[in-house]
């Protein structure tokens, strides 16, 4: 090797000036703080833009556990919301399920985190939302289940929290990691439901009002760590101490395994992820095209036509150029008859354009916010207990909760007479929400 | 593999016979295993049945032979088939069995004679119309060979290769040169196909290799070809994997009690001891290896579960999606992937904002949009961590090369 090629070995492979500090673990690039920093930053914030993630005036709720992930989503979206003015009100959302020692802890963080981002802060716990803690109820139950439980109450408890700060859209810290093992996992298990849908970056659910988002699906664990430690973040470190199942487990080893042998494979599975269609719902998807072909309705037609014809620049989406001329091009100019965006092209903010296509399945009103509880969604039904959004008469969490109550010491839904699902398969679809 | 070494022999469950082994719970005699395995073979290519219309062309069926158990297995079992064909419909076959063993001792050693191995296979089977061998260097040498590859991999590089060798030894890593050889062994395949006239290609993966490769084409960002490769109805040839439901253990049985362990040859090129120096395969197939163990029903899942995939033609066309096709693979290549990549792997420096990141792409669709993600991958990790495209001249380049100035 020739002393040259050496003493340029010895410089950021980026920008060829400052001296590297880390190995970039999704290339192996050898890069220096301020270059890792800044493509780090980018990513997120081009993740963020090619999906028309946020829209100015939107209050946007982060899950906060206090851990590195969503500490780490907490300071890039405060940094980016400035850096590209995204004209975002962020707030934390945190859940206290009552785990001793791992939730106290974590949550004094956040509280950290509150003052050293500026951040309105909300805690939720499970002890006042429920009456049990999860400490109570792994005394009850052992730790069989117990991420059932937990899944279960704290999905609703992050819609409620939402609700309450009147928030319709919660974003969550998981990363690449997490969604290329939900690839495999799907894979593994078998959960064809869910295949085709869990990498999406936006998640619509059709029994919660609240649209979630995962700003850091392309962002490597290993980065968020290292991009912890280099700003020096505070975040709590210890893992939940109820453990998940042993065969995610072993997708995981496997993830770590391809990583080592080729980083670019956590991306490379979640592509992999991005392309899978099912027969089944691709049949449905020529079937209605057909209908749209057969029938040109022009209200069916997008809303958010008008923005391109809008002098107004959002400054958001101003850094990607043709955002939305992808869909406009197959919209007549005259097809407009939604009242909202015939208003004059000044008023930019009053509805969500910039937000993604489907959060129009959500019940927001004409400043952002959800009608607590009242829903244009799919699921029409209400839990008879507590008002919850629920197709049974009771929702998942007050059958769990009555078994608790009860003092049953099992879990036992699949002989509900209110769930048809097994309980095998309610923990699968409950597992991934964790944030 | 659990064969009894105790005389407390369970009776086989089909004839109450003494068992000699056990699969899926159940405990078979040599006989009865042999018919099970059979007939879900058999089930598979139950369309290459005698055809007695007049004039009818008794079809040609390849079968790619590597001396592995699996694709031994196939053989062993589709010339039982025949032979069974010929003894009861006075000579006649319902197929032309042809089976090709790509040798591949140039490349990397084999622990047995390959040429003896086939010498033996067709005194074993006279009910195959050939066995033969090909070249893999044949890939090269051949005029009539996609030199496509050779094109592109020595585009990335400062040398071009003369034989597959350098071409291998250029990729670098063992995942790449890997996944080169497949696809190297696929085109050979589908080339010795076309010159047999073979309508049909029989390959001998079991369910076991099957589910490794739905995870292994995900891993490496070509899921979205899973469904083409492993449960193509349409294809010209035909492609048909009549072992799809027998599991990896009982090929392995299967080899066993046919005594055809004496024909299994593999490779010298071993699996490193470290994992970090395996491939993305091998990586996979450790894995269900260990997995299988606790939990017996995965393999099974992944297949049937991606079985439920659409082709990858049928939503590029409902969604009206332009894809050209990989100049190495001949997969789909999505016109996105590169500008996707680029996105989410930002290649530039703080202060190279805009103009630069636009121009960046420009240079680099040319050759990118002609390969699909899966192999845009496969250069970059073998080009060590860069991805460094080759870019078609600039003006000031053509200049200083060619302007008299
Ligand atoms: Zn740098
Ligand atoms: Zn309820
Ligand atoms: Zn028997
Ligand atoms: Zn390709």
């Amino acid at each position: 090797m020739s002393d040259s090629v050496k003493s340029s070995l010895r410089l950021c492979q980026l920008c060829n000036a400052e001296k590297p500090v880390l190995k970039r673990p999704k290339t192996g690039q050898r890069l220096c703080k301020s270059c890792f920093y800044y493509v780090f930053e980018t990513e997120i914030h081009n993740t963020i833009t090619d999906a028309k993630l946020f829209y100015p005036g939107e209050r946007v709720a982060i899950g906060a556990s206090g851990g590195k992930d969503s500490t780490v989503l907490a300071y890039v979206l405060k940094t980016l919301n400035e850096r590209y003015n995204y004209g975002v009100e962020f707030v934390l959302l945190s859940i206290d399920e009552g785990i001793h020692g791992y939730r106290d802890d974590s949550l004094e963080t956040v509280k950290r985190n509150k003052l050293q981002y500026d951040m309105d802060l909300e805690i939720v716990s499970y002890g006042d939302l429920y009456g049990w803690t999860m400490d109570q109820i792994v005394a009850q139950i052992g730790m069989k289940n117990n991420c059932t439980y937990c899944g279960v109450f704290r999905r609703q408890a992050l819609d409620r929290g939402s609700v309450k700060l009147g928030i319709s859209h919660v974003v969550t810290g998981h990363n690449a990691d997490d969604m290329a093992e939900t690839v495999l996992m799907n894979l593994l298990r078998g959960d064809t439901a869910r295949l085709d849908r869990c990498t999406e970056i936006v998640t619509d659910s059709t029994d919660s009002p609240v649209k979630r988002s995962k700003p850091l699906k392309y962002t490597y664990e290993k980065e968020i760590v290292l991009y912890a430690h280099y700003k020096k973040l505070d975040y709590f470190t210890t893992e939940c101490t109820y453990s998940p199942e042993a065969f995610r487990g072993t997708a995981r080893a496997l993830i770590k395994n391809l990583e080592a042998v080729r980083p670019s494979s956590i991306i490379d599975v979640i592509r992999s992820g991005e392309s899978f269609v099912l027969k089944r719902k691709l049949q449905d998807e020529i079937k209605k095209a057909a209908a749209a072909t057969a029938v040109a309705t022009p209200a069916t037609a997008p809303s958010d036509s008008k923005v391109i014809n809008s002098k107004t620049t959002v400054p958001m989406t101003s850094t990607t150029t043709n955002t939305y001329t992808n869909t406009s091009t197959t919209v007549e100019p005259t097809s407009t008859t939604n009242p909202a965006s015939a208003t004059t092209s000044t008023t930019i903010t009053t509805m969500p354009k910039s937000a993604p296509p489907t959060s129009t399945h959500h019940n927001i009103d004409s400043k952002g916010a959800p009608l607590p509880f009242t829903t244009t969604t799919k699921m029409r039904g209400r839990c008879e207990r507590c008002g919850y959004l629920s197709n049974n008469k009771l929702c998942k969490a007050c059958v769990l909760l009555e078994g608790l109550n009860a003092g049953r010491a099992k879990l036992d839904i699949a002989g509900s007479q209110d769930v048809s699902k097994g309980s095998a398969l309610l923990s699968k679809q409950l597992e991934t929400l964790s944030f | 593999m659990t064969t009894h070494t105790t005389d407390s022999v369970a009776p086989c469950k089909r004839c109450q016979e003494p068992s000699v082994l056990i699969s899926r719970s159940e405990p078979f005699c040599k006989k009865c295993f042999v018919k099970f395995v059979q007939y879900k073979q058999k089930k598979r290519m139950e369309d290459y049945k005698v055809n007695y219309t007049p004039g009818a062309k008794v079809p040609d069926v390849l079968l790619p032979l590597s001396f592995g158990r699996s694709s031994l297995a196939l053989l062993d079992m589709v010339a039982d088939m025949l032979r069974f064909q010929s003894s009861t419909h006075g000579g006649r076959q319902g197929l032309h069995l042809h089976a090709v063993h790509i040798d591949e001792t140039g490349i990397h050693g084999m622990d047995g004679d390959v040429q003896e191995t086939l010498q033996n296979l067709r005194a074993k089977y006279p009910e195959c119309s050939t066995i033969t061998s090909v070249k893999l260097e044949s890939f090269l040498e051949d005029p009539s060979v996609n030199r496509e590859v050779v094109k592109i991999v020595a585009s990335t590089s400062t040398v071009s290769p003369n034989n597959t060798k350098e071409l291998l030894a250029m990729l670098v890593k063992r995942t790449p040169q890997q996944d080169m050889l497949n696809i190297i062994r696929l085109k050979i395949i589908e080339k010795v196909a076309r010159d047999l006239n073979c309508t049909t290609i029989i390959w001998g993966h079991s369910m076991t290799r099957l589910a490794e490769l739905v995870i292994s084409l995900t891993a490496k960002g070509r899921g979205n070809t899973i469904s083409d490769i492993l449960f193509s109805e349409q294809s010209e040839p035909r492609i048909l994997y009549p072992l799809n439901e027998v599991l990896g253990s009982e090929v392995a049985d299967y080899i066993q009690v046919q005594s055809l362990d004496q024909f299994v040859l593999s490779s010298l090129s071993r699996r490193p001891a470290t994992t970090k120096l395996q491939s993305i395969d091998e990586l996979v197939n450790q894995y269900f290896v260990s997995v299988e163990q606790g939990f017996p029903s995965v393999v099974s899942t992944v297949v049937k579960t991606a079985a439920k995939l659409a082709p990858s033609s049928a939503v590029y066309e409902s969604r009206q999606l332009e894809v050209s096709t990989c100049k190495i693979c001949g997969g789909p290549a999505m016109p996105d992937s590169l500008e996707w990549l680029e996105k989410i792997t930002v290649n530039f420096p703080p202060s190279a904002d805009g103009l630069q990141e636009n121009q960046d792409h420009q240079e680099s669709k040319d050759t990118s949009n002609e390969l699909c993600y899966g192999c845009i991958t496969l250069f970059k990790d073998s080009m060590v961590s860069e991805l460094n495209w080759p870019k078609r001249s600039t003006k000031e380049e053509v200049l200083a090369e060619y302007s008299l100035e």
